[in-house]
């Protein structure tokens, strides 16, 4: 049947070869390639959204200032700091890990960031006494 | 080596003679020549024609605080004996002109206007004054890139000073495209003077995604400038940022570790081959071979995703760090690439195999698009589309940056100067490339990744250039006050090729222009900065 | 004298609801076929159905240097073409116009459709609807003819233009059928019907890039319902071709009668048939890719050179 198909394209179409043996082959090959939602997890060295742990922090300021996009802010809240992350700016470098002495910043490799409300892509971490 | 360099420097300051007010060896591969303004033509007519050296890049400065005039760089490079000579000539504000050279060196059209758009420097007798960075409706009197240019303040639009070819007779029919396109394409607006289906004229209309890098730049630190530089556009980041760091890296007199040199040249690797495979998979676009596309998407995803894997970023950004790279791969991620890199030579042998032997594939891509040898070196295009025409160039073997010297590859080159030259440079390519990462691994030495910069003096100057996946991409850089940027040229790939190809449209149909499009790969971001 | 009108009014019914449901499902085959052999999963089969419910809700902008043609020719083109679809059997040997007209008609109506089509784009002055309806009328200055030999064969075949006598003759003659000149015949027309469902190698209708579009570039001054009616009609139209090759080429298996086993039967190898032409042709088209645009005639030439052929085989033996 396919051969039949192909013997007629040829007449039809002026001087065509096997390629269209080629082309099916490869395609069944192939298969399906594409996934359905939801993906699966991005790589382990993926940098994502940040994790902060407050508990660590030495309050150093390292991080704030090695932000290339401005995107962490301290501000004094009440008795604490908070410690302010705006995806909105976020370039996802990752410079704030990698200046963070104590390890209180690192990166992750959650890269869900779709949101209905700008406000979620703030993340403020409330920083102990 | 070493002697003819020398050799050739001497004679080059001999004949020059007179005509010259200084001559400064630089730095070991580049030497500074400063000439009048009225000698400006000589000179370069001298290093070009009799030399034969190439317009790498040209440069407009601002220098008026602390030179006390404009000032225009003019480099080329002299592939045979590894050298760049740069020709410096000042301009003082009262009398703010230099001499055009475009109508002998057409490649300067583009940065002559460039000058006379951002600084106000009027080329005089330049044939094509219209406006190019700037549109038409931006204010003639305001010039960004002078000091006094305040980046917050708004400048007011005025009513459009743009204009395109005009055609006389009734037969020629325009046709304007874009700069929003149906597809998700990055903004052109091309005008076609047509006849029937057969383009006579293509104006095309760039630089709608200018967004004034460079002067975002100035006085911006180092540090972060390079973020910046990673940004210019999408699929070039790697080769931006490299370009930068190479630039930051030059200005500072700094050698990098042998092992950061060895894995910036993998990650260039890996970046022409994403953009490669994928290109050779687009361009099926250009004429509904939806298989080709199919499969040149998959092949490019598994790229994609190895870089993912293995530096965090599909795109390859927030790898390069001024003095080296930020983090090193170990022996699971040799074995990561080599045996993703294997699987791509199998799949997209295959994919090659499928195209070149598709007959009205074949018949779409051969004899399209032509661009000529004379046209080639007339307009300095570099790259892919230069070596598709004949032109034999590449940057990596001609003036080696990171650890090209070390690593042994072969420059394909086509005389054809057909849509079918570029897709098949581009194919040799890639297993070119692919050849290049298994001998890294095989060479990779031990040892740092990374150095540290020493403090770097105001007012010196280095040069980055990198052979992007479309071309050579320039970077030339001043430093300021603090280690802070004082000026940034890039000059990209597309910069240089964008004006051939209004050159190898003419002639064809007009639904081949997608197809010749897609050929050259512009990025048009890299182009407007 | 009513029993037969009220019969014939539901049948009327009956086709066209056929031409509108299965027409964006057809399409939607062919769709989900061509993303299978592009390796993807591809959209839902009853996608162009949504697409078209969207398209049909939702209010049209229209340029303002547009005149009144741009606002009628959708609902004439429309209406063209249902009109086209029930001249055409589908499972059953005749069609509920059938009386009224045979293939010439057929062509015609399409070719009036096509025409307000081409004369739509050019309406609002935009340099896309130019060159599309410029290319359209070019190539349906070739494609016609090419269509009318096709069938002329057949007509030769079976001795008449009327689709529902030519169904009953061949379907009747079963595998006496099978000869050079009908094969010949066959060829040419498939190749016609690719040209006339804007397919590869003529014209790409997934393609983004207006400068080679030539149906699609006559619909981009079009949205909302006016864009859901032209996308609708040409789905239909895509769907008569398909009908048209069905009766003319693979008759068999059709219902001669209502009676309910045979009409059923008939239904279900007709569904299969329109699946497995969706399905030819989305591998054609994954398979082959565009022509350049000036040797298209030459693949129509090729065409009608093969009709031709078939209509001299035919005087002669």
């Amino acid at each position: 049947m396919r051969a039949a198909t192909v013997k007629a394209l040829n007449l039809a179409v002026e001087g065509e070869g096997n390629e269209m043996f080629e082309v099916i082959r490869k395609i069944w090959k192939t298969g399906v390639v594409t996934h359905k939602l939801p993906l699966r997890e991005a790589s382990q060295r993926y940098r994502g959204k940040l994790d902060i742990q407050p508990h660590k922090c030495k309050n150093c300021g390292a991080c704030v200032a090695a932000c290339p996009a401005g995107a962490i802010n301290v501000a004094q809240k009440g008795q604490g700091q908070e410690l302010s992350i705006a995806y909105t700016k976020c370039i996802f470098c990752g410079l704030c890990a990698s200046v963070c002495k104590v390890q209180a910043v690192q990166m992750t490799n959650d890269y869900h960031l779709a949101t209905k409300n700008k406000n979620d892509l703030i993340q403020v971490v409330r920083m102990p006494q | 080596m070493l002697k003819n360099k020398k050799l050739f420097l001497t004679r080059i300051k001999q004949q020059l003679g007179e005509k010259i007010l200084s001559f400064t060896i630089r730095q070991p591969n580049e030497t500074e020549i400063v000439v009048k303004k009225d000698q400006l033509a000589e000179v370069c007519r001298f290093l070009c024609q009799e030399k034969e050296g190439r317009l790498f890049t040209m440069v407009g400065s601002d220098e008026r605080e602390f030179a006390g005039s404009f000032v225009l760089y003019y480099v080329f490079s002299f592939d045979e004996t590894q050298q760049f000579i740069t020709v410096k000539t000042m301009t003082p504000e009262e009398d703010s002109t230099f001499p055009s050279l475009a109508a002998e060196f057409p490649a300067l059209n583009w940065y002559e206007r460039e000058v006379k758009d951002l600084l106000g420097l009027r080329p005089q007798g330049h044939p094509d004054l219209r406006p190019l960075i700037l549109h038409g409706d931006w204010p003639e009197e305001i010039h960004p890139l002078r000091k006094e240019f305040d980046v917050s303040q708004n400048a007011p639009r005025v009513k459009s000073r743009e204009s395109f070819m005009q055609y006389e007779g009734d037969e020629v029919t325009e046709i304007p495209v874009g700069p929003i396109h149906a597809g998700i394409i990055e903004p052109g607006h091309f005008r076609f003077g047509a006849v029937g289906d057969t383009v006579l004229y293509l104006d095309a209309r760039l630089f709608f995604t200018h967004r004034g890098l460079e002067k975002a730049s100035e006085g911006m630190p180092l540090s972060k400038a390079l973020f910046l530089a990673e940004r210019i556009c999408g699929v070039c980041a790697l080769s931006h940022a490299v370009s930068f760091a190479q630039a930051v890296e030059a200005a500072a007199a700094v050698e990098i570790p042998l092992r950061a040199k060895y894995l910036r040249t993998l990650f260039l690797e890996l970046e022409r081959l994403y953009n490669h495979i994928g290109d050779v998979g687009n361009i099926c676009a250009g004429f509904g071979f939806a298989v080709g596309v199919s499969q040149g998407t998959i092949l490019r995803e598994e790229l994609l995703m190895l870089n993912e894997r293995i530096a965090g970023h599909r795109y390859l950004r927030g790898i390069v760090d001024l003095g080296g790279v930020r983090f090193d791969i170990a022996h699971p991620d040799y074995a990561d690439i080599l045996s993703t890199l294997n699987k791509i030579e199998i799949g997209f042998t295959e994919l090659v195999d499928i195209l070149l032997s598709h007959d009205i594939a074949v018949d779409r891509m051969s004899k399209t698009g032509i661009l000529t040898l004379k046209q080639a070196n007339d307009l300095e295009v570099v790259g892919v589309a230069a070596r598709a025409s004949g032109r034999n160039i590449d940057i990596r073997r001609d003036q080696p940056y990171a650890a090209y010297d070390k690593v042994s590859f072969t420059v394909p080159v086509y005389t054809e100067g057909d849509v079918l030259a570029r897709i098949r440079v581009r194919i040799d390519e890639v297993f070119q490339s692919i050849s290049i990462i298994r001998q890294i691994f095989i060479q990779m030495p031990t040892g740092d990744v990374s150095v540290g910069l020493p403090p770097i003096s105001p007012y010196a100057r280095g040069m980055g250039w990198v052979e992007s996946s479309k071309g050579e991409t320039v970077h030339w850089l001043m430093t300021g006050p603090n280690e802070t940027v004082e000026r940034y040229r890039v000059r990209s790939a597309t910069y240089s090729n964008w004006p051939a190809v209004a050159l190898a449209v003419p002639g064809n149909i007009v639904p081949d222009f997608p197809l010749i499009n897609k050929s050259f790969e512009l990025c048009y971001a890299c182009c407007d900065r | 004298m009513l029993e037969q009108m009220i019969q014939m009014a539901g049948w009327i019914v009956l086709q066209t609801a056929i031409l509108l449901l299965l027409a964006p499902l057809v399409q939607g085959l062919i769709k989900k076929s061509k993303a299978r052999l592009q390796s993807r999963i591809g959209p839902s089969i009853l996608q162009p159905s949504y697409d078209i419910i969207k398209y049909l809700k939702k209010d049209a902008v229209i340029s303002d240097k547009a005149s009144w043609l741009t606002r009628v020719a959708p609902y004439i083109a429309f209406t063209a073409v249902i009109t086209a679809g029930l001249l055409v059997p589908t499972f059953i040997v005749n069609a509920p116009l059938g009386v009224a007209g045979d293939i010439i008609m057929v062509i015609y109506l399409l070719g009036l459709a096509r025409f307000f089509t081409a004369l739509a784009a050019l309406d609002a002055g935009s340099s896309f609807g130019g060159m599309g309806s410029s290319r359209e009328m070019a190539l349906g200055a070739i494609i016609e003819p090419a269509f009318l030999l096709a069938l002329f064969t057949v007509c030769l075949l079976s001795g008449t233009t009327k689709l529902g006598q030519i169904v009953q003759v061949m379907s009747g003659k079963e595998w006496a059928l099978i000869d050079p000149s009908y094969a010949l015949a066959f060829l040419a027309m498939f190749i016609v019907v690719i040209a006339e469902t804007g397919r590869i190698p003529v014209d790409n209708p997934d393609t983004h890039l207006e400068l080679t579009m030539i149906h699609e570039g006559m619909l981009l001054e079009y949205s909302g319902r006016y864009l859901g009616l032209m996308l609708w009609a040409a789905e239909i139209k895509q769907l008569i071709m398909l009908n048209l090759f069905i009766s003319a080429f693979l008759p068999w298996g059709m219902a001669l009668d209502w009676s309910s086993i045979g009409a059923g039967a008939a239904i279900f190898i007709y569904g299969l048939k329109l699946a497995l032409l969706g399905i030819l042709l989305a591998v054609i088209e994954t398979a082959y890719a565009k022509m350049r645009l000036y040797k298209v005639p030459k693949l129509l030439a090729a065409s009608m050179a093969l009709s031709v052929l078939a209509v001299i085989m035919r005087v002669v033996m």
